[in-house]
């Protein structure tokens, strides 16, 4: 495998960040967004995979919507454009998952709903700084992955943890920790995984400061 | 008289099931990013954001009791479930720019630009939506989802106020690095979820 | 209470529960200095693990595990799995006491923890009385004698069956050490008069629950006072009265507030039992009451918010028996900081651009230079 460029990455810092939303700056490990139908609603993969389900047509979708709408609009029209549109679309996402996926949708109860405000969908709208188009997409996309993951991993952990079993599949007899599945062990496992992400996070930038430093020397001394 | 007791005493049990055992953010977790953003955030304050948040919450479930059964008049009563949110948005929409042009009527500039900035926080959130589609789903009267409205916004205050409590014993030295910050607090409000879940035992509408 | 108090605290603590655990193996088995053993070794195993993994040199002095363990023990029947004694130690202890900073700051009292755990992960385990004298197997646990807990049976309405002697004496179905009303009550008062604990928080805890019990007795048609009995000489009120409201670390420390903090534990403790979900409600209003102990201090020694924040911020106060440490500087700069900023510009990432230090950079680049020589 090619070996990154850690100078590059070092002096484009920021922007890395910017760029690596689902390991980086996860949204939900990271920066504590979508909490709220992680903690009650993610207990189980089938859950997990409804919430991402959900979360993929609607956060680029309204990302880019919004963005090509309000463009020209001042920031506290903007503030209610971005969960009426995200809420429009949420309607007939809403309506036609329920349609394919059946009642398990409804399952979910204010959960789905919910989403449309969250602030991983909506926080973009006090922003200041104007976004082009295909950027919108492009940030959409990372923070759906971003989402993705997070959820898919929670969700898997917590089935595992209360249950035994990981997407259905039995592993063990019983559960080891049955409260997993309330919100107090969601809050507990978002809580611990949460800490271990970010300490991946700073392990990483330790190696690329390190690595960085460490050529830029390298480079004095040939000269 | 007798009617008059029994409807306080049921409006009392729908305000100890709002604020105990459906806590908004103990047992439900509505509200919870925002919540945490707001304590951290130097510019809102809490006491500010949690009376906005109740004043939001009360005149959207007014707005959306009023319009909810106009999808029903227009003839979409099966698409209600999906069009909800929509009405709730527009519901909170309405109560914020009701509730801004009275402020910025009432205060002073200064005073005005302070509040303003806690409000916006408080004006759309899953604490609001999420309780004003519960107490659609559990179909309320006007008069009850006002008290469990008020109630739900009481139990997010206390909540928060336990939370903001804890800055102190878990914002030092001792605290493992990798846990400072997001995941020192959910932990910390897992544990007090915790105790509040002794009130409730197993069990959650969803 | 200066350190060397503190640290006498928990031995004290731990040589009062060992009448209750005598008690208990004559009337249950042998098997309760199993998992009491077991309780006690976890504890120690997950303070060893932790102060390696910190690279911290280990605390000899620190025995606030080992107690909270024991104590938490003494709560459980005797026929529990040893399973369930060793996941709800090490999540009170690692979750509890280590991730919130370790010894002298952990917000949470630990035993309170362990059986709030217990409770809500196996609940049909853990509400189980066994009947005294009856065969218990020592590895397993088996027993013929497992009945339901005369807590329970109050709470579903019903009148248990002991009589007075026997309930103080703790002869009736129960868990391992918390129901020795007699042996309880004695040991506190030594405590007392050899002032090892203060009488504040106890005596105000009992008085609270006393007044609640014989103002709303639960036991319908009996008595007051005969219900008042049933109230307080079952479960964990008295256990809970001595040995989990006195722990200096997550009480408070002036008299008025002692005697506050016991009067709000004992409300909750007896609204958690009228209309909780579980027998022992007490428990969980003391990790309930735990998050208050700092508004209750400022309540009852009268200051106000502001000054103890101007003095906080003048210099770490030393408050007796709690070491404050003062707010790290870095943590405002911290995870938490991002979702303030990722109101504004989401994509500014404190958190992550934050550096180390130059000398963590020096010191691995010279690690990684060495690996690469001896590599080459």
């Amino acid at each position: 495998m090619k070996k990154p460029d850690y100078s590059l990455l070092y002096n484009n810092w920021d922007d890395t960040v910017r760029r690596r939303k689902v390991f980086l700056s996860n949204p939900v490990f990271i920066k504590g967004l979508a909490l709220a139908p992680l903690v009650v609603a993610g207990t189980t993969v089938k859950n997990g995979l409804i919430l991402c389900i959900a979360i993929i047509c609607l956060l680029t979708p309204a990302r880019f919507a919004t963005n090509l709408i309000t463009r020209r609009m001042s920031v506290p029209l903007k503030t209610f454009f971005y969960p009426f549109v995200s809420a429009i679309i949420f309607a007939f996402v809403y309506y036609y998952m329920y349609r394919f996926l059946g009642s398990q949708v409804l399952m979910l109860g204010v959960y789905l709903p919910i989403l449309i405000v969250d602030p991983l969908i909506v926080k973009n709208f006090e922003k200041t700084r104007k976004e082009e188009a295909l950027y919108s997409i492009i940030n959409g996309l990372r923070n759906t992955a971003g989402f993705a993951v997070a959820c898919l991993i929670i969700s898997a952990l917590r089935e595992f943890l209360a249950f035994g079993t990981v997407a259905g599949f039995k592993i063990l007899k019983a559960g080891i920790l049955p409260m997993a599945q309330y919100s107090f062990g969601g809050f507990l496992i978002i809580g611990i995984l949460c800490a271990v992400w970010a300490q991946l996070v700073k392990n990483y930038k330790y190696k690329v400061e390190v690595e960085a430093l460490h050529n830029e020397r390298f480079a004095d001394n040939i000269d | 008289m007798n009617d008059l007791l029994t409807t306080l005493i049921s409006y009392f049990n729908l305000a100890i099931l709002a604020i105990g055992a459906q806590n908004a953010i103990f047992t439900r977790s509505l509200g919870i990013s925002p919540g945490i953003k707001m304590l951290r955030d130097p510019r809102k304050k809490t006491v500010y954001f949690c009376t906005a948040l109740t004043v939001f919450q009360v005149m959207t479930s007014v707005i959306v009791h009023f319009a909810a059964p106009l999808v029903d008049k227009f003839g979409f009563g099966e698409y209600r479930r999906f069009a909800m949110p929509t009405i709730i948005v527009v519901a909170c929409t309405v109560s914020y720019m009701i509730v801004i042009l009275s402020l910025s009527l009432i205060l002073s500039e200064g005073k005005f630009r302070e509040v303003v900035q806690s409000v916006t926080g408080a004006s759309i959130n899953s604490a609001i939506v999420g309780t004003v589609i519960l107490s659609q789903n559990y179909g309320f009267a006007l008069d009850e989802s006002i008290v469990f409205g008020l109630a739900s916004s009481a139990g997010y205050f206390i909540a928060m106020m336990l939370i903001s409590e804890a800055d102190k014993k878990i914002c030092h030295e001792r605290v493992p690095e990798a846990l400072k910050g997001l995941p020192i607090t959910l932990i910390y409000i897992s544990v007090l979820a915790l105790s509040v879940y002794g009130l409730t035992g197993h069990g959650l509408a969803l | 209470m200066t350190n060397i108090q503190r640290k006498n605290h928990d031995r004290y603590m731990l040589l009062a529960t060992v009448p209750l655990i005598a008690c208990g193996t004559v009337l249950y088995s042998t098997r309760v200095l199993l998992l009491c053993a077991v309780a006690m070794l976890t504890a120690k195993a997950v303070d060893v693990a932790v102060s390696m993994a910190r690279h911290e040199e280990f605390d000899y002095t620190d025995h606030s595990s080992e107690l909270s363990a024991v104590i938490f023990c003494l709560m459980l029947p005797v026929n529990i799995p040893v399973y369930i004694v060793v996941v709800s130690v090490l999540m009170a202890v690692l979750v509890g006491k280590h991730f919130f900073g370790g010894k002298d700051v952990y917000p949470f009292n630990l035993a309170a923890l362990a059986m709030c755990c217990a409770a809500v992960n196996w609940q049909d385990k853990v509400f189980v009385a066994v009947t005294p004298f009856s065969k218990v197997d020592f590895w397993s646990g088996y027993t013929t004698g497992a009945t339901v807990t005369t807590a329970g049976i109050v709470k579903n309405g019903g009148v248990p069956a002991h009589d007075t002697l026997n309930l103080l004496l703790g002869n009736h179905p129960g868990s391992m050490g918390s129901d020795f009303v007699l042996v309880i009550l004695v040991t506190g008062l030594f405590l007392i008069i050899t002032k090892k604990i203060t009488w504040h928080i106890p005596v105000a805890f009992l008085a609270t629950c006393t007044a609640i019990a014989l103002a709303f007795p639960r036991v319908y048609g009996f008595p007051r006072l005969e219900s008042l009995q049933l109230e307080l000489l079952n479960g964990v009120v008295l256990f809970t009265a001595l040995f989990m409201l006195n722990e200096p670390t997550t009480t408070p420390t002036n008299p008025k507030a002692k005697i506050i903090y016991g009067i709000m534990a004992g409300a909750l403790g007896m609204a958690f039992r009228y209309f909780g979900g579980f027998e022992f409600g007490s428990c969980f209003a003391v990790l309930l009451v735990n998050t208050m102990d700092g508004v209750i201090e400022r309540f009852a020694s009268g200051e106000d918010k502001a000054a103890e924040n101007s003095k906080a911020e003048k210099q770490p106060e030393e408050k007796p028996g709690k070491k404050v440490y003062q707010a790290h500087p870095k943590i405002k700069k911290d995870t938490l900081d991002i979702i303030g900023e990722a109101e504004d510009s989401i994509d500014e990432v404190l958190y992550s651009t934050r550096t180390i230090s130059i000398d963590e950079i020096l010191r691995a680049e010279a690690e990684l230079n060495k690996s690469r020589k001896d590599g080459k």
